[in-house]
């Protein structure tokens, strides 16, 4: 036993009492301290404050100071081990609210609306990396983009480059809300994944900012939004719960995207376009990452949501169908798909359109290709990967 | 097996997750509970001797009271470990002159609810066996009747005592060795404007009691239920931390003589 804690002549309220429970606080259970003190009621002091916080008082020494074996519990902290809950927990308590993991939760909370609180479907092993990534390689609109390079294009080039700036502002904004909506339901013992989450939204906002403005900033304009497009984008607001609207938003919309924006740095016609279309894809790139590995988790853990997943797309393939929405990316919004093939026949001169036309084409079979390879990745069978993969949206989102 | 009914006092919204909490482990332990909550240790005494429950979780007074009615055969079945060796004090301002029961002739002090042994009766008691002094002769009593009924587990009272302390109401208070370690560490502000004057003799404090015909075996299953609780088992753990106790220990009839007494004569038993 260390030597004895010098408790002076305080009384309860002097400081004995804090004192004593700041020393048990830094005791494993089962150890003692021995406390010497002078105060006249130290005796019986001592003695209630041990029954009431569940230590065991065992009395004076030969030296005269107090001895005290710590119990196995403070009457108000414990439940939560820190040491248990230093990683993502199999599951997660509602009561332990907004307390961080790894903190002692003082047991009775009232439950919060947390309902994501299983590790599969709430936790994907990439998070602590790429929000770290995420943090690290944070980019300005203001400052990282050539604004001051920017010329007027040609008019159909930027009717084009607004056109193609309004559908991806639509869909960054979807992929702004969509998160937003899972976020709230999240434990926060899934910390990483949340504030991977908050990291993504933060990527989007920036990803809004920059498409609005460059529609507008060379002389140009927003373009067509289509209902086809909103009811596409609307659907991804459906799943209740965050492994199914990240596997539809990340998995299948923003690996999808990661090939239109390729496309549209490939054939930019100015380089403001080119490195924004080429920031917002690094920064994809981590959504996707980030919807695989929890997708992954998920399927490694319960096979079974393979199906569960698949009706989702399923789902959400035939209400965009039913809902008008047709075939083939024209059904989608045909003004997106005619200036995809502007930007790559980098006009309207007859000679280039037939090139431009089939590059779009090339871009929708990269897509598919694409698409099949990340489904297998997470663990679905060829053969689903393959439907999926057909069925998803003409909207790519 | 009938299920063995508990009568508790709904003291505080928590006790249904307590009763709850604890009737999931008598069914992990296959042991048919119900449990029944009442407004007042009155009633739940009644509700005992009118066979609605088999056990009921008795104050001190409760309890004295069932066994006083059965002759002294009261069934006692278990208790809280932090209620063996309970402790009534009085406190007073810092800074007060006083140091000990006797200089409190001519003073005020401030008791709880009137049927709280712990910061009424026993206080009482106490101050006249030990300090020689009577209320209203000796003594103004600045009585705190609040939640009468609840036999003073809400606490309220207790912290009436203490602001009454504090702000020179009273010179003295009557309290719980429990409530006062509890404000101290939280730092209520009465409390630190307070000291210790003096700590009574132990008393025990609640107990489960059953009237004599409890058949043996719904007793032993509820003890045996009841014993199976473990602290560091997290599906027990949060229940035994909303009731306050780290152990359930068998019963320790040695700690109720005082309290006897003192209701004895204070005419407790014949209301
Ligand atoms: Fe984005
Ligand atoms: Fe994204």
């Amino acid at each position: 036993m260390a030597s004895p804690v010098d408790a002076g002549e305080l009384g309860s309220t002097d400081g004995l009492y804090l004192l004593l429970e700041q020393e048990m606080l830094a005791l494993e259970p089962g150890t003692r301290a021995s406390i010497a003190s002078r105060a006249p009621r130290a005796a019986e002091e001592i003695a209630s404050f041990c029954r009431v916080q569940g230590h065991r008082f065992l009395g004076r020494d030969p030296d005269g100071n107090f001895v005290i074996e710590r119990g196995d519990g403070l009457p108000v902290a414990g439940g939560a081990r820190p040491e248990r809950l230093a990683a993502a927990p199999l599951r997660a308590d509602p009561r332990s609210g907004f307390a961080p993991r790894g903190a002692a939760v003082e047991a009775g909370g009232e439950p919060f609306p947390f309902d994501e609180c299983e590790r599969p479907g709430a936790w994907a092993d990439e998070a602590p990396e790429l929000y770290r990534q995420a943090t690290a390689g944070v980019w300005s609109v203001e400052r990282d983009l050539p604004w001051g390079e920017l010329r007027p294009l040609a008019p159909p080039l930027e009717r084009a480059v607004g056109q193609v700036m309004t559908f991806l502002a639509e869909n960054e904004l979807s992929a702004l809300y969509v998160p937003a909506g899972h976020l709230a339901r999240v434990h926060p013992h899934y910390t990483e994944v949340v504030l991977f989450l908050a990291a993504q939204m933060s990527d989007e906002a920036r990803h809004i900012q920059a498409f609005t403005r460059r529609a507008e900033a060379a002389g140009g304009t927003l373009g067509y939004s289509t209902a086809a497009s909103q009811s596409s984008l609307k659907s991804l607001m459906d799943p209740p719960d965050l492994a199914g609207g990240t596997f539809l938003l990340s998995v299948l919309g923003e690996g999808t995207f990661l090939d239109l924006l390729k496309f549209i740095e490939e054939h930019a016609p100015d380089p403001v376009t080119a490195a924004l279309a080429q920031r917002a894809r690094q920064d994809e790139t981590r959504h996707v990452r980030f919807g695989l590995s929890l997708v992954r988790g998920l399927l490694q853990e319960r096979p079974e949501e393979a199906q569960r997943l698949s009706r989702l797309a399923a789902a959400r393939a035939e209400k965009l169908a039913s809902a008008g929405g047709g075939g083939g990316i024209a059904g989608a919004n045909r003004y997106v798909y005619q200036s995809l093939c502007v930007l790559a026949a980098g006009g309207l001169e007859p000679a280039r359109l037939p090139q431009g036309i089939a590059k779009v084409q090339g871009l929708q079979d990269a897509m598919h290709r694409h698409r099949v390879q990340r489904l297998l990745a997470c663990g679905f069978d060829a053969h689903d990967a393959e439907s999926l993969s057909s069925g998803h949206t003409p909207n790519f989102m | 097996m009938a299920p063995i009914w508990l009568g508790a006092v709904a003291y505080d919204p928590k006790a249904v997750t307590i009763w709850e909490a604890i009737r999931e482990v008598f069914r992990e332990q296959r042991v048919p509970f119900e449990y029944a909550l009442l407004s007042s240790y009155e009633t739940l005494v009644e509700a005992l001797f009118a066979g609605r429950i088999d056990v009921a979780w008795a104050t001190p007074t409760a309890y004295l009271q069932v066994a006083r009615r059965c002759g002294g055969e009261a069934q006692a079945l278990g208790m809280r470990d932090v209620d063996v060796g309970m402790h009534c004090q009085f406190v007073v301002k810092r800074g007060s002159p006083l140091s000990s029961l006797g200089e409190l002739r001519g003073k005020t002090v401030a008791f709880g609810s009137r049927d709280s042994a712990q910061a009424a009766i026993l206080p009482r008691h106490w101050l006249e066996a030990q300090g020689g002094l009577v209320a209203d002769k000796d003594y103004r009593p600045l009585r705190f009747d609040i939640d009468v009924g609840k036999h003073g587990d809400t606490g309220t009272s207790e912290l009436n005592v203490l602001h009454a302390v504090a702000s020179g109401e009273a010179d003295a208070g009557a309290l719980c060795d429990a409530t006062w370690v509890r404000v101290v560490a939280e730092g209520l502000a009465d409390a630190s404007a307070c000291r210790l004057l003096w700590t009574s003799p132990p008393f025990n404090h609640c107990m489960f009691v059953a009237l004599p015909g409890l058949p043996a075996e719904k007793g032993m299953a509820f003890r045996d239920a009841l014993f199976s609780m473990d602290f560091n088992r997290p599906e027990h753990r949060r229940a035994m931390e909303l009731e306050g106790l780290r152990r359930w220990l068998p019963p320790h009839l040695d700690g109720y003589g005082d309290l006897r007494m003192a209701m004895e004569r204070q005419g407790y038993f014949e209301r």
